[in-house]
């Protein structure tokens, strides 16, 4: 406890010691585990390959207070965000708020609960599983939040479920000091055979400096059928590092989308571990940012089994002095035959500033494999534009329109109607002058 | 009578699968003593009876060496290097101090050249190819130069051009790669002995193909040399390099840096052959080949352009890159790097483009074979001043065998929103297809997979002067005898 912390934070040992007291003995051996490491660890700086283009160094000189527990939000905005006919699992400031959410008759094969909750239950088998997901993980973040998260959605779902309605898990960053730090963390099981849609947003109506370090768990058993969708739309003074870790079972289909809207400084890391053969993995990922924003989108597909598909495309939208990173990595073990993987990214730089640093990357250690990738960066075509102006439509809009469609086509790969809703809903803010 | 027969058979075989520049030449040596400080830096100097300001420059790099951490970010492993266990200096020695011409050189030495091909003797060399042939640490001659000093070329090894040309040296060394740049380059400042200088004059389109042929034939040394070509205005060179060792089971390290400057309206095209020893089939041997290689386009409009067949050394550790400086300029990269065995290859480029309207293709080719490890790591860097910058790469990967890897690193910056960009990149093995249709139409396996080999790597081969272009094509046959089927 008397290590120095690589972050600068207020009250760290107070809150920490009443945080762990108050965990199960499991729990709290864990959180100390990864404290441990976390303090030991130091904030990554640009010298390192996965943080070349993200520098931190803001984050350094700033001291950070700890979110509290259950704060009022403003409700009518969080009305508009939350639709009657998914299934809402809301959570403030990282803790989970049966009241805002609608947990009661779930659909069968359907649980939900608070993190804490579940491992006070759930028992043993809960216990195992977060074990085993976050061994050999060497993130500082990752220690982070394990260390020091307050609590979490915990959903699992049960064998040859098939859950209609979509669940939505909302994580609201409300009514804190700047400079608050809050640690919101998903653990998702889906069982063998099952199919569910899951999205994840992350929002902020205040106009404050924090930060979120989020974590996101996802376990795709044998067969099962995942769509999952992240929207990031933080208040634009926010910072948001977020993990995300994906196990795919034996012939397991994930449909992934990672969109990214707000946030001043976005980092966020999909690892995506391929457990068993035959599966197919979509990850798909959109941008669209403008002033001061940065995202950076670290990826990462670990293929260890044979007849894995996978394809991946991301597409950025830039506007302003804007920054956007993208990594991209494939790896293929040498076991991992009749490996089909294909990876594109595309930018549209509009802003005269915006900045791009991207590498797709392939690490390929098996010979029958098919695997490419690509990345564009370029500007709309002046003849598009010109035309859409000689039918009198303003420069402006001629730009939004153009802009727009780039985007739609990625938009529409988004199989779940409700999640594709939702983001176009969002876009909507992006481009006021398009009537969809 | 059968039995000679197949003994030859077995003979001829063994031969073919065998490095064949791997013989050693027994000559007398002139070395310094083995490591690494001062003192022999201020000998190699004293040796090659150097100005003060060039002794200089090299103890300026010498001592920041010393302050320098060798890398650790490649995607490989080499055993550790004792940088104080190599000799730093190796000279054959001759029986007569600084041969006037070709005719004073050792006959062992124009033998052992013969020997691999490269005849220097005035009668015998190939027209139309001007060659500095470099052994261990020293230029042992230079042909044609007598023709070339007609269009006020010149064509001559470093240590020459440090003596009778020392402002052009003055002016250039350092100004491409300066000697802080990176660990190898660091070191090559302080005890390069030996290269290759060449001058093109303004509006001159040098009538020859010029060339440098690298031989390392001394144990435990190390070879360091410096290579320096400026091609003033609308000038043209195209340059050719060729490098073979002996066959020895320790590695040694060959750390070269190579600078090209190209003012207004100029080209450089820089060609090499690399086949330096791989090192045995479990990888024991081999050389090191840790070369900085940058050109720089200075003037407006000028282009240089680098190909490169990558088929030896133990570890090929080098990115020949282009700072596009001069607006319209125009940077090229066309590679093939081949592994087998136990060899690694990580390699590419890196296009800076700071002028307006500038351009780059990057085009490189990697087959893998056996336990190899084979990585593109590139970099294409858009400045915030490069207006309409453009840039298309592609790379491909074959793998043979799936015991061997391929990787590729491309990092892409870009600073300004003008710059169109593209990148590609594919990894599969030889198309089972392809071999049935070449299989069905009589051809045997290896010859299937020559002439799918030959068809990947076309885009590259064609850019080579077509003498070494055949060579090439003949060199990758070679070493993927037997690595297939």
């Amino acid at each position: 406890m008397e290590q120095q912390a690589p972050l600068n934070i207020e009250g760290l040992a107070e809150y920490q010691s009443k945080l762990f007291n108050n965990s199960t003995p499991w729990l709290k051996s864990f959180r100390r585990q990864s404290f441990d490491q976390w303090s030991a660890a130091a904030m990554p700086g640009p010298k390192e390959e996965e943080w070349k283009y993200t520098p931190l160094s803001p984050l350094v000189s700033r001291c950070f207070q700890l979110a509290k527990r259950h704060q009022l939000i403003e409700d009518r905005q969080f009305e508009n965000y939350r639709s009657k006919a998914d299934i809402n699992v809301v959570l403030v400031n990282g803790v989970l708020w049966a009241e805002l959410s609608n947990l009661k008759n779930l659909p069968a094969g359907l649980q939900i609960s608070a993190f804490s909750e579940a491992l006070s239950h759930g028992g043993d088998g809960a216990q195992d599983t977060i074990a085993k997901l976050t061994a050999n993980d060497s993130k500082p973040f990752l220690w982070m939040n394990q260390a020091l998260f307050l609590d979490g959605a915990f959903i699992e779902v049960a064998e040859e479920a098939r859950i209609e309605p979509l669940i939505h898990i909302i994580h609201i960053t409300s009514g804190i000091v700047p400079d608050t730090v809050v640690f919101p963390r998903s653990y998702v099981s889906v069982g063998k055979s099952a199919a569910v849609n899951i999205m994840e947003s992350h929002i902020c109506f205040e106009p404050v400096a924090y930060l979120a370090n989020a974590v996101t768990d996802i376990r795709i058993g044998q067969e099962a059928l995942v769509g999952y969708c992240k929207a990031q739309a933080e208040s634009h003074q926010a910072t948001h590092i977020g993990s995300t870790r994906i196990w795919q079972e034996r012939a397991s289909c994930l449909d992934s989308f990672s969109f990214n809207h707000g946030g001043l400084l976005v980092r966020n890391n999909l690892s995506i571990l391929i457990k068993g053969e035959g599966t197919h993995t979509i990850m798909n990922g959109l941008y669209g940012i403008d002033g001061d924003q940065h995202v950076d989108n670290h990826t990462l597909l670990d293929i260890r089994h044979p007849n894995c598909s996978s394809y991946q495309l991301y597409k950025g939208l830039l506007n302003g002095k804007s920054r956007a990173v993208f990594n991209g990595k494939i790896y293929v073990h040498a076991d991992a035959q009749k490996t089909d993987a294909y990876q594109l990214n595309k930018h549209l730089l509009l802003g005269k500033e915006a900045r791009v640093d991207t590498k797709p990357q392939l690490e390929i250690f098996a010979d029958d494999v098919k695997c490419t990738h690509g990345a564009t960066i370029g500007q709309l075509n002046e003849d598009e534009v010109f035309y859409l102006q000689s039918r009198c439509i303003p420069k402006q809009t001629a730009i939004g329109l153009l802009s727009k469609g780039f985007i739609d086509d990625i938009i529409n790969t988004v199989k779940s109607d409700a999640i594709r809703v939702k983001l176009n809903r969002l876009l909507l803010k992006k481009f006021p002058e398009i009537k969809l | 009578m059968s039995d000679i027969v197949k003994q030859k058979e077995l003979e001829d075989n063994k031969l073919a699968g065998e490095y064949r520049y791997g013989f050693h030449t027994v000559i007398a040596e002139d070395k310094a003593p083995k490591g690494l400080n001062e003192d022999i830096v201020a000998l190699i100097s004293a040796k090659k009876k150097e100005p003060e300001w060039m002794l200089e420059w090299r103890l300026k790099a010498f001592r920041h060496w010393q302050k320098m951490q060798e890398p650790s970010w490649p995607n490989f492993e080499y055993g550790p290097i004792d940088y104080q266990d190599i000799y730093y200096y190796s000279a054959p020695k001759q029986k007569k101090e600084n041969p006037k011409n070709l005719s004073e050189v050792d006959e062992e030495l124009l033998k052992t050249f013969d020997r691999l091909g490269i005849p220097l003797t005035e009668q015998k060399r190939l027209t139309g190819v001007a060659v500095d042939a470099v052994f261990d640490s020293i230029s042992v001659g230079t042909t044609h130069q007598g023709e070339l000093a007609k269009h006020g070329i010149i064509f001559c090894s470093m240590s020459e051009a440090i003596l009778h040309h020392p402002e052009l040296v003055k002016k250039y060394l350092g100004s491409v790669v300066p000697y802080t740049d990176n660990f190898f380059a660091t070191l090559n400042s302080a005890v390069f002995s030996d290269g290759s200088f060449c001058y093109i004059p303004k509006g001159v389109r040098c009538p020859l193909e010029l060339s440098t042929y690298f031989r390392i034939n001394a144990e435990d040394t190390g070879q360091f040399e410096r290579t320096l070509i400026v091609a003033e205005d609308s000038s043209y060179v195209s340059y050719l390099e060729g490098c073979t060792a002996p066959m020895r089971d320790t590695n040694q390290l060959h750390a070269a840096v190579v600078e090209l400057v190209a003012l207004d309206d100029a080209e450089i095209k820089y060609s090499t052959v690399q086949n330096w020893y791989s090192g045995d089939k479990e990888g024991k041997g081999g050389i090191y080949n840790f070369v900085t290689k940058r050109g720089k386009c200075l003037g407006a409009r000028s282009k240089i352009s680098w190909t490169q067949v990558e088929a030896g050394s133990a570890i090929t550790w080098k990115y020949p890159s282009v700072i596009l400086q001069g607006d319209h300029s125009v940077g090229k990269f066309y590679s093939v790097a081949l592994t087998n065995n136990r060899m690694t290859a990580d390699t590419g480029t890196k296009m800076i483009h700071i002028g307006k309207n500038t351009r780059s293709t990057i085009v490189s080719k990697g087959i893998s074979s056996d336990f190899a490890h084979n990585s593109y790591r590139g970099l294409v860097k858009i400045m915030p001043t490069a207006e309409g910058a453009r840039n298309f790469s592609q790379c491909d990967s074959m793998l043979v065998g799936n015991k061997c890897s391929a990787n590729t690193f491309p990092y892409i910056e870009v600073k300004n929103n003008t710059a169109v960009v593209e990148h590609e990149a594919s990894t599969s093995k030889i198309n089972a297809e392809q071999m049935f249709y070449l299989r069905s139409r009589g051809l045997d396996l290896e010859e299937a997979v020559s002439l799918i080999i030959n068809g990947f790597c076309k885009d590259v081969f064609k850019e080579l002067p077509l003498e070494f272009s055949v060579e090439a094509v003949k060199l990758l046959e070679m070493k993927l005898e037997g690595s297939v089927g």
